[in-house]
């Protein structure tokens, strides 16, 4: 004890530990992981790095070549286009819609609320092959969508063939996710005091005021990783797609993943790797777009 | 709040209907004899002139799909158990290498912190394709290849635990490790003492959905096992066709069993694991 | 509340447990999937031949430790004149035959007959028996079996058969039979193996997942032959299958050649009789295979091949290679391919498959050989996969179109060992009406209707051409005009409105009627062009017709055109086939098995020494049903035989009419795209509408490249 509080009066910050004892510890708890993603993570992220720049075997220096190739390419345009646009749709709608369920399923109560919760998360753990199963079920040509359709009068609607194939992606998304989200928001809701609500009723606030002023600003640390693992969500919604509609479907549903999956097959090898470096080189950018944004709204709080 | 109670739980309700109904259709499907579901529902996956129909109750129920998935089909065992095979390492590798990770990034300042945290998870971003050849010549490499190694390790050391259990992580009380410190405590200590018991069910949380998707995986077991003997149950319904579709029906049922039982069984931790508080409701 | 739910949970978890248990307990299946490999065996089975002096056997029977063979002479001539020798093996290894088989005895209380099957059974006591089947045309076909057991070299008509082996034997539904001591085995006729006693009676036992014909047992188990010609071996009531003989390093796979019976004595001595299926081409070998332990077997190194989908030919070429050097080959393939209601069903993904392939190659390994089919072998060559075959391989000999396909400045990176033209072929006068593929479809469209229930082949004239379906009919006009459709990566309307129109002018036109009236509708027969049979519902399509026009896959099958054409014409035709052509001059040859050694290959030479296997005379001559040869003295060789084997003369130099085809690959997105437009047109009858199809299936793909 003694020792203690004599460190601690040469620390100069007011921290639990010393600089030279967190060092030592962080590199010890690290280390196992770091050796692990540097192996199977960083070392291929590396190699993507490096074949965007050579051709497709990895021999050959081809400079930029690659990116060259892919910007000019239509198909890249598509699906770069559609997966941006599905990412620009779908984020917002499914935090909006989690928040929602999460709101709604904190004021039922904790007992209901349990029962909910799991509704809710059902569908995230349903087999991609079963998903596809029900899609085709439902929404083939003689689906039962189409049954239902006809049965209220309505002329059937080519759900696969049209770009009614778009929305029904993102319809996926949102049921197979909402879950998902609505969880991270309710541990976020829950760390805010109930006490502040208290007060503000007491002050005559009434639910919309409440919310914008102790609720938003309370969920905005929760607001980072929810976009961030509905983003890594939203990338594997591929498959479900792939499975029903094949390689080449309506071009409303044509994402990065189907070409790069169908170049692949074509062993282009070079151009997937420059596409990826411009989706991470555009994924960057828009996270520090987002980081400054918030520095900016923070320099601009009282 | 507790005023809007019941148009809480009626919205609720008319949400999850839809959720309600894929669960019964899978459910009364696993019980429906192999000719009504083809009459029935046959009609969309065969791109026929009339269209499906479907019915609340199978006019026959019939345990015979299940029993014929159960009893007579022993790949599907197999496949199961090699799914078991490849997940339990996973996760068990997760709590051992992640944890420690996580609470370094949470707790310990260093240099670099936020900078290596960034890169962490930039590379969770990458989706598999992208990274499909650099991974097998990294497996290839090592000789890891047509193991089940193969696919554990790079599930090890997946960057998304990480994340999860430092967000858990995060809501301990700092005070908690100053008073630590006090009692004389190292930061290793610490770790053990408050941060393990603390953010258990943010741990848990982070394995339990580590473990679902670890066990839905597709792209890895297919590319990185070639021996279709060691294939886990995620790729047992890569086709479905008319034929096995009383079959289908009930493996998907069955596929979909382990995760509610698990959810069940961590309720609690699921639910409260990111971003837990000390006690109910108290502000810090 | 709580108790219960902790209740559940725990029983779940225990039934949990339970299962994961049984899995572990659960033994491992042999699997059959399409993952199959053909491997070499270090196996020290010396084999040799040791064919007595006779002609058609039939029957080859171990008594002990003794081998018997009975023959019969003149086995396809009429029963007084057949002769039976019934042959011992003695100890130093010579047949010996013994006088007293009672055939000539047997024959004679048989009435007179025409044709007549006789097959011999030696049971276990010793003691032989004969049956004659007497096969009558007239009145109708009945055929009758007469039963004999012959005692001191006479033969007595017997009733009914002895319990036992002999009765067993001579059941209808039998359609194997093995001795295995005192149980007897049988398979029937749909292949299901069933156990007995000695005494005929039924005795369940199990049996390992059998998949193949059971040959013979001794006294302990037994030995059938797999889909592979291996010998695999199985103790009684067992369930471990043993494979005893590797069936491409020995005669089993001869080409040509089958395995028509097989005996074991006990000291693991088998004998195993072949022949190529011919009665009067006394073609017949008896093999005897013994266990040396000395034996020295030749190993070559290790090889890979590998393909999407199952290749008989790079089968033929495996066991050849086996054969000559002894090397571990390897040959898998991805897919399972099957037939359901005529359309060809394959199992596993195709993208799949090939993005595991590609991961390897793209890391710098993979298999030896690539057999290239359906797979992007333009950007393979581009994005140097493939390794360069000049001064490697030797294409002297192969059709110089073929050998060209991928023949640039650059080098040779891929041969194709088949390939599958578009020829035209019929009656003379037809043969000499139709120039080029315009005039066949204005033929085509002006053809009368025919109303499958009111049609009688025997009297209403014969149609000009039988499409089975609507998808035939597209594959054998598209290929040559498929370069004009889609130019410079774009579809040309204007070639594709005239496509569409023309194929719509044949299925509006001419000869449409119903299908089969009892076979369901197949997706793609719309508007189904049918060709009446002779009666028999197994009839090859163009067997109804007077002239054919179809990607060809068989050479030694496409002299029975002629002989047909022979037949109803009445006449002898000049057997002349070409190559059908466009107006223009477009003719249509499809590469077809197409081979390339892997860049990053461990044994290159061990590929090469496979590729010039596969490009030789051997594997070339077989005919494989899955194209033609591209070696020139191999085309020759097959169409001469298949002339021969239907008794039609031919001035036609098929290599030549080969050689000049011009060589088209369609690319299988486009052909889709097309299908796919052409069956909008024939349902909607708007060319822009099925244009636009085309264009919008096809967009993507196009956009890609």
């Amino acid at each position: 004890m003694i020792r203690h509080i004599r460190e601690r009066r040469w620390c100069r910050r007011p921290m639990p530990f010393c600089k030279r004892q967190n060092r030592r510890a962080a590199a010890l708890l690290l280390a196992p992981s770091l050796a692990g993603v540097a192996v199977f993570y960083l070392l291929p992220f590396a190699e993507v790095l490096r074949r965007s720049f050579t051709d497709a075997m990895g021999r050959r220096f081809v400079g930029l070549t690659n990116y060259q190739t892919v910007l000019n390419n239509d198909a890249f345009r598509l699906a770069a286009a559609n997966t941006a646009k599905f990412v620009g749709i779908c984020i917002p709608l499914l935090l909006a819609l989690s928040l929602i369920l999460a709101l709604l399923v904190r004021a039922t109560g904790p007992q209901r609320g349990k029962g909910f919760r799991s509704l809710f998360l059902l569908p995230m753990v349903i087999p991609v092959a079963s998903i596809v199963l029900l899609w085709k079920v439902l929404f083939a040509d003689s689906g039962l969508m189409n049954t239902a359709l006809g049965a209220a009068g309505i002329p059937p609607i080519d759900f696969m063939g049209s770009d009614a194939a778009f929305w029904i992606l993102i319809v996926t998304y949102l049921w197979k996710n909402s879950g998902y989200d609505m969880i991270l928001w309710i541990a976020g809701l829950d760390r805010i005091p109930a006490a502040q609500y208290e007060a503000a009723a007491v002050d005559g606030a009434n639910a919309w005021q409440m919310f914008r002023a102790i609720t938003w600003p309370g969920l905005r640390p929760t607001l980072g990783i929810t976009a961030l693992l509905s983003l890594i969500n939203s990338f594997k919604v591929f498959r479900e797609a792939y499975l029903v509609a094949g390689a080449y479907p309506h071009p409303s549903m044509y994402l990065l993943q189907h070409l790069f999956n169908n170049w692949f097959l074509n062993l282009e090898l070079g151009r997937i790797t420059a596409a990826a470096i411009l989706v991470v080189l555009a994924l960057l950018a828009c996270g520090s777009i987002g980081l400054a944004v918030r520095r900016f709204q923070r320099r601009n709080q009282p | 709040m507790k005023r809007c109670h019941l148009p809480c739980i009626l919205i609720l309700f008319l949400l999850s209907l839809f959720t309600l109904w894929v669960l019964w259709f899978m459910a009364m499907g696993a019980l429906t004899p192999e000719d009504e579901l083809i009459a029935t529902i046959g009609p969309a996956l065969q791109g026929e002139e009339h269209s499906a129909t479907w019915c609340l109750l199978p006019s026959w129920p019939t345990l015979q799909p299940m029993a014929e998935l159960l009893l007579d089909t022993p790949i599907f065992f197999t496949m199961f158990w090699n799914g078991c095979k490849l997940v339990f390492p996973q996760v068990l590798g997760q709590l051992v290498v992640a944890a420690p990770a996580a609470w370094a990034f949470s707790k310990l300042p260093f240099p670099g912190r936020k900078i290596l945290y960034a890169i962490y998870l930039l590379l969770m971003v990458l989706p598999f394709q992208i990274t499909m050849v650099p991974n097998y010549l990294v497996l290839d490499n090592l000789g890891l290849m047509d193991t089940s190694l193969a696919v554990i390790l790079p599930g090890i050391f997946s960057a998304f635990p990480v994340l999860i259990m430092k967000k858990g992580f995060d809501a301990i009380p700092d005070v908690l490790l100053d008073a630590a410190a006090l009692d004389g405590a190292g930061p290793l200590r610490s770790f053990a003492a408050i941060g393990l018991p603390l953010g258990f069910p943010g741990i848990l949380s982070a394995l339990l959905l580590d473990g679902i998707e670890a066990w839905n995986a597709i792209e890895q077991p297919m590319m990185f096992l070639r021996d279709r003997a060691d294939w886990p149950l995620s790729l047992y319904l890569s086709d479905v066709t008319v034929e096995g579709l009383g079959l289908a029906m009930a493996a998907s049922l069955i596929l979909l069993a382990p995760p509610p039982l698990l959810f069940a069984a961590g309720q609690k931790y699921l639910e409260r694991g990111i971003g837990l508080s000390v006690s109910t409701g108290e502000n810090v | 509340m709580r108790q219960l739910k902790k209740w559940c949970a725990g029983i779940l978890a225990g039934l949990f447990a339970v299962t994961l248990a049984g899995c572990a307990a659960v033994p491992g299946q042999q699997e059959t999937t399409g993952d199959n490999t053909v491997q070499s065996l270090t196996g020290g089975y010396l084999e040799e031949d040791i064919s007595p002096d006779h002609n058609d056997n039939v029957g080859l029977y171990a008594v002990g430790d003794v081998l018997h063979a009975v023959t019969i002479e003149n086995a396809a001539a009429p029963l007084q004149q057949q002769i039976a020798h019934w042959y011992t093996m003695g100890p130093d290894g010579s047949w010996q035959e013994n006088e007293a088989n009672g055939f000539a005895d047997a024959a004679a209380q048989v009435p007179e007959a025409s044709a007549a099957l006789c097959n011999a059974y030696l049971a276990q006591d010793g003691s032989l028996y004969w049956r004659i089947t007497v096969i009558r045309e007239e009145p109708e076909k009945t055929s009758q079996s007469y039963l004999f057991a012959v005692q001191d070299g006479k033969a007595r008509l017997l009733d009914t058969p002895p319990v036992g082996e002999v009765s067993l034997w001579m059941d209808d539904t039998t359609t194997a039979l093995a001795v295995c001591g005192d149980t007897i085995l049988v398979t029937d006729n749909t292949m299901e193996p069933h156990a007995y006693d000695n005494q005929g009676n039924p005795a369940p036992m199990k049996f390992p997942d059998i998949q193949g014909r059971l040959l013979c047992g001794n006294a302990t188990g037994y030995y059938w032959l797999d889909a592979q010609s291996n010998l695999q071996y199985c103790l009684v009531g067992g369930t471990t299958v043993e494979t005893v003989l590797d069936g491409s390093r020995y005669a089993l796979t001869s080409p040509g050649m089958h395995v028509r019976s097989a005996a074991a004595i006990d000291d693991d001595t088998i004998y195993i009789q072949m022949s190529d299926g011919n009665i009067s081409s006394q073609n017949q070998e008896l093999y005897r295979y013994r266990w040396d332990e000395t034996l020295e077997v030749v190993q070559g190194g290790e090889l890979t091949v590998f393909s999407l989908y199952q290749s008989r030919t790079v089968e033929a070429a495996v066991d050849e290679m086996i054969k000559q050097t002894g090397a571990g080959v390897t040959y898998t393939y991805a897919l399972g391919e099957s037939t359901e209601n005529g359309q060809a069903v394959v199992t596993g993904s195709r993208e799949d498959a090939l993005t595991q392939l590609n991961t390897q190659l793209l890391a710098g390994s993979g298999p030896d050989v690539i057999i290239l089919d359906d797979m992007p072998v333009q950007s393979m060559i581009e994005k140097g996969v493939l390794a360069d075959l000049t001064g490697i391989i030797n294409t002297d000999g192969l059709l110089s179109n073929m050998a060209g396909v991928w023949q640039t400045d650059a080098g040779l990176y891929a041969v194709p060992a088949r390939c599958v033209p578009l020829l035209f072929g019929g009656i003379d006068t037809v043969m000499a009406d139709i120039p080029d593929a315009e005039t066949l479809a204005q033929r085509l469209a002006a053809e009368p209707n025919i109303n499958e229930a009111e049609y009688n082949w025997q009297t209403d004239p014969i149609p000009l051409m039988a499409f089975r379906n609507t998808e035939q009919l597209f594959d054998t006009f598209y290929p040559l005009y498929a370069g004009e459709i889609w130019q410079n990566n774009e579809l040309n309307a204007a070639a594709c409105r005239t496509f569409l129109e023309m194929l719509n002018r044949i299925c509006q036109g001419g000869g449409r009627s119903l299908n089969i009236a009892d076979a369901a509708a197949s997706v793609y027969s719309g508007t189904s062009y049918y060709t009446p049979s002779n009666g028999t519902s197994g009839s090859f399509m163009n067997a109804g017709s007077n002239a054919f026009c179809d990607l060809e896959y068989s050479l030694s099958g496409l002299g029975s055109y002629f002989q047909y054409y022979t037949e109803i014409s009445g006449n002898p035709t000049t057997a002349t086939v070409r190559a059908m052509t466009t107006a223009a001059g477009q003719s249509c040859i499809q590469p077809s098995c197409v081979a390339g050694i892997n860049a990053s290959s461990q044994n290159p030479e061990g590929a090469a020494q496979f590729l010039q296997i596969l490009l030789g005379q051997t594997v070339q001559e077989q005919d494989t049903y899955d194209g033609y040869p591209t070696l020139a003295t191999a085309v020759q060789a097959q169409w001469q035989a298949g002339l021969s084997n239907s008794g039609v003369q031919s001035n036609t130099d098929m290599a030549a009419v080969l050689q000049e085809m011009d060589v088209v690959q369609p690319s299988t997105v486009l052909r889709s795209a097309m299908l796919q437009a052409m069956q909008c047109y024939l349902e909607s009858g708007s060319a822009e509408e099925a244009i636009q199809t085309a264009r919008d299936t096809a967009v993507l793909w196009l956009a890609e490249q």
